[in-house]
């Protein structure tokens, strides 16, 4: 059987095990324990481990989503995990008090794993008057180029939509 | 295990003093144990005794040992075996343990790092009592 | 006559000659004493502000100025039917209350620094030219990009699309606009109110997404960039949904590689060129792509798909793994 993977990266509370949760085939395997810091993020529970999904493709294929714990005191899992991953895909959750800081963090770390990093900023809503361009003049600032939307990870077709980003990445690699 | 909604996620400092006293009675009880960490199941340190300097920084093995627990826990699950109770870890030059403290209030676990010639039945016999004191410290603690 | 900050021109158009002679007192009157008010003709490319007889607005001739050059438009009605002197943009005559009349001159005439409203064309000048062309202007969404214009609002033909914030490169459309709107060459900017901003959707977007969007959704944007105009990605513009989003992505990600020519980007994607060439124009539009010259693109310019495979190596058992791979998963999600 042929086995790929997605790793899915970024911020505590972003979306990471939702994104998984709306695309696998079989019941999400979490890894999750009480979380005690609630400064960082209110919700009770928090990725330790990893999240596990799967896509079966055919009998042949299938595809394995990887979901990493956000706090950067995990950050040892994170090239673990990576490595040999189709793309990365990094959700950022835009309400958080600064979000410029997280995406410069999980770009500086995951771009030693791989080149095909996915961005995806989520809870846009919840800080409507920060513009998204923020993300944008960073990138630009600092001549990077990502592949970045405004997402709500717990809308299917959004986490599509950076798939089939990577998806298009892979094939123009593979056609050049 | 389920966690009251209305009790606070970090335990109080008294249980801290309380699980330090515990441990370190571990600790005099059993020769060979360099280093015991307290910690909380999403990874923080919450106390750490050690029997020298130069042991391992306690807030990155908390960190790890977390994910290891759970990562443990979750594969147990899969082959329906419940209540993951400790891992032991050999290597050439030492031993190290990961134990569940299963208390209701603020789950937590134990790691425990020795030299190679400790007595493990001896060890595991002092850590189930350790744990247990855990647990009740906590739940006494936490109902004030 | 010409256009400064420090000028009004003003046209009053279908009146008796008293109540010419009335409104010009009152306008001479309420219009701040640092301004010079100048009477001048409804085709004066300078013209300001237009006063005109109810009955006469709708006339093909003032609606032909009004579409190329949009100004501030007073209505009079010479008989009293309402108990306010002004309803909306209609004045009513005879003027009881001045002050009304002052009140509508201050909203629609001056800015919050009662400094007068400038009309900002794609030329940058205070007065706008007659249209010469019917080709719509890049140059336009470039002054939109250089954050220095504040508050302005972005008006064509059929009216106004919405209002920009360009220093926080953010867009409130207007609650009219729809989905399909589209634009031409009648689109122009113009400095805006933050009374206009109010009557527009609460809900901001994204400046650039927005006219990334607008564009690529208007023929009239085609034929801006030739096929042999060399574009460099600067941002990813993000798709809708349906076959807009795979060609989108997919040209999207041929240029992420590297610069490209409108017909390199088509030849590598087998998308036809007047689709590549609208999609390059919208990411210049919104400033997610610049051009640049031939020399400066990775690859020359004229090489094949083909030939770029060959140079580059890219066969073998492991890519046609691959190909398959995400041929599979296109399929499973119907992407």
């Amino acid at each position: 059987m042929q086995r790929y993977k997605i790793v899915f990266g970024g911020a505590m509370g972003a979306g990471k095990s939702q994104a998984i949760a709306s695309l696998s085939d079989i019941q999400v395997l979490a890894t999750e324990a009480l979380n005690t810091d609630e400064q960082a993020h209110s919700k009770l529970l928090t990725t330790v481990g990893i999240d596990y999904g799967e896509i079966t493709l055919d009998a042949d294929t299938c595809i394995g989503l990887y979901g990493t714990p956000g706090q950067d005191r995990f950050s040892f899992i994170w090239p673990i995990i990576g490595e040999g991953a189709l793309g990365i895909i990094i959700l950022l959750d835009h309400s958080v008090a600064n979000p410029l800081a997280d995406l410069e963090m999980y770009l500086h770390d995951f771009s030693k794993t791989s080149t095909n990093l996915i961005i995806g900023i989520t809870h846009v809503d919840l800080k409507p008057e920060r513009p998204i361009s923020i993300y944008r003049d960073w990138l630009m600032s600092r001549q990077l180029l990502y592949p970045l939307f405004s997402i709500d990870a717990r809308v299917r077709d959004d986490v599509l939509l950076l798939v089939e980003t990577m998806i298009a990445k892979l094939e123009a690699d593979d056609a050049h | 295990m389920p966690v009251q909604a209305t009790t606070k996620r970090v335990p109080p400092q008294a249980f801290i003093q309380q699980a330090e006293a515990s441990i370190q009675q571990m600790m005099g009880n059993v020769p060979g144990i360099q280093q015991v960490i307290l910690a909380s199941t999403d990874g923080f340190e919450l106390c750490s005794v050690q029997r020298d300097s130069g042991q391992v920084q306690g807030s990155k093995l908390a960190a790890v040992s977390s994910s290891i627990l759970a990562l443990v826990q979750a594969f147990l699950g899969e082959i329906q075996f419940t209540g993951c109770q400790s891992m032991t870890l050999e290597a050439e030059n030492g031993k190290a343990i990961i134990a569940a403290v299963n208390s209701t209030n603020h789950p937590m676990l134990l790691v425990i790092t020795t030299s190679k010639s400790v007595l493990l039945g001896h060890l595991l016999h002092s850590l189930k009592a350790c744990t247990q004191e855990l647990a009740l410290h906590d739940q006494r603690l936490s109902s004030i | 006559m010409s256009s400064t900050a420090n000028t009004f021109n003003i046209c009053i158009v279908g009146l008796s000659v008293a109540n010419m002679t009335l409104l010009r007192q009152l306008c001479r009157e309420l219009i701040p004493k640092q301004f010079d008010v100048h009477w001048v003709s409804a085709t004066d490319p300078a013209l300001d502000f237009l006063i005109i007889d109810a009955d006469f607005v709708q006339a093909r001739s003032i609606q032909n100025i009004l579409s190329y050059h949009p100004v501030p438009v007073l209505k009079v009605v010479r008989y009293p039917s309402v108990a306010q002197n002004i309803c909306e943009d209609t004045l009513y005559l005879p003027v009881n209350n001045v002050a009304l009349l002052s009140d509508w001159m201050d909203r629609h005439l001056f800015d919050a620094h009662h400094q007068k409203l400038l009309t900002i064309t794609s030329t940058g000048q205070s007065t706008q030219t007659e249209a010469t062309t019917q080709q719509p202007d890049l140059h336009i969404f470039e002054r939109l990009h250089g954050k220095t214009l504040g508050l302005v609002k972005l008006v064509d033909a059929q009216g106004i699309l919405g209002v920009a914030d360009t220093a926080q490169e953010l867009f409130w459309p207007s609650p009219s606009l729809t989905a399909a709107r589209t634009v031409d060459h009648t689109l122009g900017i113009a400095h805006s109110t933050s009374r206009e901003l109010q009557e527009m959707s609460s809900q901001a977007r994204d400046l650039k997404q927005w006219i990334w969007d607008v564009v690529w959704h208007s023929p009239s944007y085609t034929g801006l960039l030739s096929a042999n105009d060399c574009v460099k990605l600067l941002g990813w513009p993000q798709p809708a949904a349906g076959q807009d989003r795979h060609d989108v992505l997919q040209l999207s990600a041929c240029l992420h590689q590297h610069a490209s020519s409108v017909q390199q980007l088509a030849a590598q994607t087998h998308i036809e060129v007047p689709r590549v060439q609208l999609f390059a124009s919208a990411l210049v539009a919104a400033g997610l792509a610049k051009t640049i010259p031939a020399y400066a693109s990775s690859y020359p310019v004229g090489d094949t798909a083909q030939q770029t495979r060959d140079r580059t190596g890219a066969t073998g058992h492991e890519a046609g793994k691959l190909r398959g791979f995400l041929s599979k998963l296109r399929h499973q999600f119907g992407l």
